[in-house]
């Protein structure tokens, strides 16, 4: 077993004597005199040395001692000792530069307490007097707090579920003399006797904040059968459910998001994300009204936003807030976790990037250099063949004849002539291109292209790790 | 010729022969013994005198005054400022320190101090009796652990006063008696002789020197500091936490506009920044809060609300006893909480006004307020004092 110790029950004798203390008693002329409180068990060498080590100095009176009587399990406040509350905790940032706390949200913790052990202690105070008068001073003071019990607090730590019990009065033994004394004159002594009941507890684990952020429910419907028969089958009940009929997700204000040009923007769920313009401010929010509510601290730059795509990875961006518009999460992704390009192979070159993305009814190639591929968003020479046709002069080869090609074909100039190295019409298959001219990549969804990771993800789709 | 008798009815010359014989030999063998002379209870002040703490400054032998006279005990006790030296003859014994709960007492240390009887009385103008304290000037410890510069002295008190049977001559007439001494104890009943100064050159008492008060009050502030520490207030300090704001309803964080300029729409650039709204309430809440706005917001504070406050405006009413804090919700302020967390140190007026806890907080619980009460009321131009025990509240007054 670890070491551990955390002083618990010094810290309950400190407290027991704390309250004991700064009682006073009163002479006939009016002088206050405060009642020392010491431990009742100490060492005869520190007792030495409060002599000064010479049995000339002498003991004050009056005077309280305190001490420990008996430290019993207690049975009757037994409860479930298995039990483990948790309790998450947000602080606030602290500047380890100026040593302060500031008004940000700082780390988030997830702390975990089992159940302390139930212990009753019990405790003693010797008060003694060296007259009647100086008694009754005394014990009227301390008598009066217990009615029938005072606070007793070890700890002003929330989180310490431990920290609070109560001081109760027992008994009072009022006198350790006989009545009278006799022949020899001992020393006074008014015993009163406290319990408190009081934990003994293993230390907490304190953990990163481990919140919920994220609900998924789904519906299934499977046909009645008898699992009675598959009972070894520990997925019996799983097996054959097929695709959901309907699903719950829930999400903090269930935003979507919409990624585009490397900016992420919160989207209300209110609009009609197909229909409502996104650049209005009304159908967008502040990312502050998001961020403080996920488990941990945002950092700017480190802090990451994960878009799942339908196949499963995740796009990773690191993010940091646009100090222009808090509506604005820049993106700096993470390119290991971009899809890899799809590999085009023509007889010039073998690589997975366009060179451009043109309109070829608007744009002239010129003299095109061997190698250069070309998205096209329109077809060329799409009635190449009909009667009399003669396509424009842009897209000839060098022998003059003409070059067909369809609107997302990928065409490639070899030195002579034009080819089509991505056949639209008959790729279905998904394929990832980057334009080199902008660095943006593509994707070819066996319809159309599109960015390959910006648009809106639904809140299914992406999630933000602190 | 008269019969031989050695006893006579009075106290003839054998008698006077023997007892100069035994002084003399009390001087010669003895040792001095200082005698602090007991003079009788202190008297009570102007008009505090009752039926059973009487005056006893007009007693002819005041020795004779016992102070309290329901429990039988003088406990302020009047010493002479002089020191009578006399001789004494004890028994030297070895001592073993008892180590009890106070502290560490020397075992059977009871003293069975011998006077001449005649000497003591011609010395003291009275038999010594209970009360006198001896100072043994032969035990000075010169080599205790301290810095000062003068010795220890050994105190005892008399308990008993007795005409030892070994001090009975051929008379039948007594010479010597016999003190049964006890060590002394730092008490409220020697307080005079403890106030008296050591000689050590610098003010300080014989009380300073010789009592362990000054060490153990120390030992005791250390533990009131220590527990202190362990939990400075009742309650729970919940201020290094953060509370999100939420909004009702959404359940989203609760922001405020970072200004309040109304955005021109045909101006391309818009100041769309937000700060963090108040919250509404704590959520880590303990049995005593504290007063203190969550967040580190900023409060103000005083007897009267500020007008004209923005939305989320903390303020602390200090004229409510306890405090209460207040926010204000665009329209109203409504209350947040109330400061009740109070220091557990057991501090009266006493407490803070001198020493190692000069100016901290004193304890004003509902229970304590009634103790910890020094406040005055002026009813119709008199001046009340709020604290009075209850047995002498409001009693009739002399009209004669």
């Amino acid at each position: 077993m670890d070491h551990f110790y955390s002083g618990q029950v010094r810290r309950y004798l400190t407290q027991y004597m704390r309250v004991m203390s700064n009682f006073s008693w009163k002479d006939s002329a009016g002088r206050l005199s405060q009642v020392p409180v010491r431990y009742g068990d100490p060492s005869r060498q520190a007792s030495s040395l409060l002599n000064k080590n010479t049995e000339n100095v002498m003991p004050t009176a009056p005077f309280i001692a305190c001490y420990i009587k008996g430290l019993d399990y207690d049975q009757t406040r037994l409860q479930d000792p298995t039990f483990v509350s948790k309790v998450q905790i947000r602080e606030r940032a602290f500047d380890d530069n100026t040593g302060q706390y500031l008004n940000t949200q700082g780390l988030g913790y997830t702390v975990e307490r089992i159940m302390p052990s139930p212990y009753k202690l019990t405790l003693v105070a010797d008060i003694w007097t060296t007259n009647t008068d100086q008694k009754l001073q005394i014990f009227e003071q301390l008598a009066y707090l217990f009615n029938p019990s005072l606070e007793l607090q070890t700890t002003d730590n929330y989180i310490d579920w431990t920290s609070l019990t109560v001081l109760q009065l027992d008994s009072t033994n009022w006198t350790s003399r006989q009545i009278p004394q006799g022949v020899e004159q001992n020393i006074d002594i008014l015993t009163m006797t406290f319990t408190t009941p009081i934990w003994i507890t293993p230390p907490a684990k304190v953990m990163r904040m481990g919140i919920i952020t994220k609900i998924i429910a789904n519906v299934f419907s499977n046909e009645q059968g008898a699992i009675i028969t598959e009972y070894d089958d520990p997925n019996a009940v799983y097996t054959g459910l097929g695709d959901p009929l309907f699903q719950t997700v829930v999400t903090p204000g269930n935003f979507e998001l919409m990624v585009l040009d490397g900016v992420a923007g919160l989207l209300t769920n209110e609009i009609d994300t197909a229909a409502g313009d996104v650049t209005m401010p009304g159908n967008t929010t502040s990312w502050r009204r998001l961020l403080d509510l996920y488990p941990g601290q945002f950092r700017a730059g480190l802090t990451t936003l994960r878009l799942i795509k339908p196949e499963g990875n995740e796009i990773v961006a690191y993010i940091s807030l646009d100090p222009l518009d808090e509506r604005r999460m820049l993106l700096n992704f993470d390119t290991d976790t971009i899809p890899a390009n799809s590999i085009l192979t023509s007889s010039v070159d073998t690589r997975g990037t366009v060179d451009a993305i043109i309109n070829p009814e608007t744009f002239s190639p010129g003299v095109p250099a061997t190698g250069i591929r070309y998205l096209i968003l329109e077809n060329i020479n799409a009635d190449l063949g009909a009667p009399g046709y003669n396509g424009p002069q842009a897209w000839k080869n060098a022998d003059n004849s003409d070059f067909q090609a369809s609107a997302n074909d990928i065409i490639q100039w070899d030195g002579t002539k034009w080819t089509i190295i991505f056949n639209s019409t008959r790729v279905s298959t998904v394929t990832y291109i980057t334009n080199s001219y902008t660095g943006i990549q593509y994707k070819w969804d066996g319809h159309q292209w599109s960015k390959s990771f910006e648009g809106i993800y639904d809140n299914l789709s992406w999630r933000l790790v602190l | 010729m008269p019969r031989l008798s050695l006893y006579k009815p009075e106290k003839g010359p054998d008698f006077r022969f023997i007892d100069r014989i035994v002084n003399e030999q009390f001087q010669v063998g003895g040792v001095d013994i200082f005698i602090h002379k007991y003079l009788g209870s202190v008297a009570p002040g102007e008009g505090e005198a009752t039926p059973t703490t009487p005056n006893n400054s007009m007693n002819p032998i005041p020795e004779l005054g016992i102070q309290d006279v329901l429990f039988m005990e003088n406990r302020d006790r009047n010493y002479e400022p002089d020191v009578y030296s006399i001789r004494g003859i004890y028994t030297m014994a070895d001592l073993d320190f008892n180590l009890s709960q106070f502290g560490l007492f020397l075992q059977s240390d009871t003293v069975l101090m011998h006077f001449h009887l005649r000497n003591c009385v011609d010395t003291l103008g009275r038999k010594i009796m209970p009360g006198d304290v001896l100072e043994l000037p032969h035990l000075k410890d010169e080599y205790a652990l301290d810095n000062h510069y003068v010795a220890l002295k050994r105190f005892y008190v008399v308990q008993d006063v007795s005409r030892p049977a070994n001090g009975f001559s051929q008379t039948w007439y007594p010479h010597l008696v016999r003190a049964k001494c006890v060590p002394l104890i730092d008490s409220q009943e020697f307080s005079q002789i403890f106030a008296q100064d050591s000689g050590n050159g610098d003010g300080s008492t014989l009380k300073d020197l010789l009592s362990t008060y000054n060490q153990s009050i120390l030992i005791n502030d250390q533990i009131v500091t220590q527990a202190s520490v362990d939990a400075p207030l009742s309650g729970y300090n919940t201020s290094q936490f953060f509370v999100i704001p939420v909004s009702t309803g959404t359940g989203l964080v609760h922001v405020t506009d970072a200004s309040d300029t109304i955005d021109d729409t045909s101006i391309d650039t818009l100041d769309a920044s937000v700060v963090l709204s108040t919250p509404n309430g704590n959520v880590y809440v303990g049995y005593a809060s504290g007063g203190i706005p969550n967040n580190a917001a900023a409060f103000g504070s005083g007897i009267q609300f500020p007008t004209d406050p923005p939305k989320g405006q903390y303020f602390l009413r200090t004229d409510y006893l306890p405090n209460v804090l207040y926010k204000f919700d665009g329209g109203k302020w409504i209350m947040t909480e109330q400061n009740v967390r109070m220091t557990m140190n057991q501090f009266g007026a006493q407490d803070v006004s001198t020493g190692t806890f000069f100016g901290s907080q004193i304890r004003q619980t509902q229970k304590t307020s009634f103790i910890n009460n020094t406040t005055t009321a002026t009813i119709n131009g008199r001046l009340v004092v709020e604290k009075q025990a209850l047995n002498s509240v409001l009693l009739p007054k002399a009209d004669n």
